[in-house]
């Protein structure tokens, strides 16, 4: 039950019991309100950037070609 | 280049390999890190220390798993041993869970009771960067791993040294977690 969502999100759910699940979602506003929400979190998180400090890849360049050199 | 090419050139020690892996996951690398410390210049320093151990390591690596997952269960264990090694000298365990309840309350009370005002898009990214720093650290290497960096769950599974059932349930946990944290702006359509 724990994998549930995970499965129907990544797809990997039959086909069958996805369907099934669909449509209690048009009419049980609480698991509606739930899997929009969980569904709208999991976005918001794919779309976080990460920013990483200027230079950072040049550096640890740097770095590796020194230990390298060693 | 091919993985199996690059991985090749890393055993020869090649050091434009090596540029080519900080192109491909260096940045991967940095969120990871940087998510579980907090610090930029701790998470340069776990970055060199990967780095030592993969041009120590590399020969051994038997291609059984991808090189991304093989670099990444690196630098999971590698992050983790500096936290832990850091914790132990600093804090003792009493004050760390104070402080992760204070973090917590913090969280609500600046980021969830306080945001009336349309959010710009710096500072969303800052809201759900602070969501996902606050979670255990199990829970923020799933997370980083699946939903950011969009890695394959069974590979995910490997990194994290579970069945994929296991990855799984702990992505799953992880994200009601992360609900928990941004439902209140979610909802009121401010993320």
């Amino acid at each position: 039950m724990l994998t549930f969502l995970i499965d129907y999100f990544e797809g990997t759910l039959d086909e069958q019991v996805s369907r099934r699940f669909e449509l209690h979602i048009v009419d049980c506003e609480e698991c509606k309100r739930f899997v929009e929400t969980y569904r709208k979190c999991v976005e918001v998180v794919r779309n976080f950037e990460v920013e990483i400090p200027e230079e950072l890849e040049e550096r640890l360049y740097t770095f590796i070609k020194n230990i390298l050199k060693k | 280049m091919e993985e199996k090419e690059l991985v090749e050139r890393l055993k020869r020690g090649e050091d434009l390999a090596y540029r080519e892996v900080i192109k491909r996951y260096g940045r991967k690398m940095f969120g990871l890190i940087f998510s579980m410390t907090k610090k930029r210049d701790e998470t340069e320093e776990i970055m060199q220390e990967v780095f030592l151990k993969v041009i120590k390591y590399i020969k051994d690596f038997r291609e059984d798993s991808l090189f991304s997952t093989w670099l990444f269960r690196i630098t999971v264990n590698t992050a983790l041993s500096y936290i832990k090694k850091k914790k132990r000298k600093r804090e003792s365990l009493i004050s760390e869970l104070k402080k992760e309840e204070k973090d917590r309350i913090d969280f609500e009370d600046k980021e969830i009771k306080g945001s009336e005002e349309f959010l710009e898009s710096e500072e969303r990214r800052k809201i759900v960067q602070r969501a996902i720093e606050s979670l255990p650290q199990s829970y923020k290497i799933a997370i980083i791993l699946k939903d950011i960096e969009g890695m394959p769950l069974t590979e995910v599974a490997k990194v994290l040294k579970l069945s994929e059932g296991g990855a799984k349930v702990r992505l799953h946990r992880a994200r009601l977690m992360l609900k928990e944290k941004l439902q209140p702006l979610v909802e009121k359509g401010k993320l």
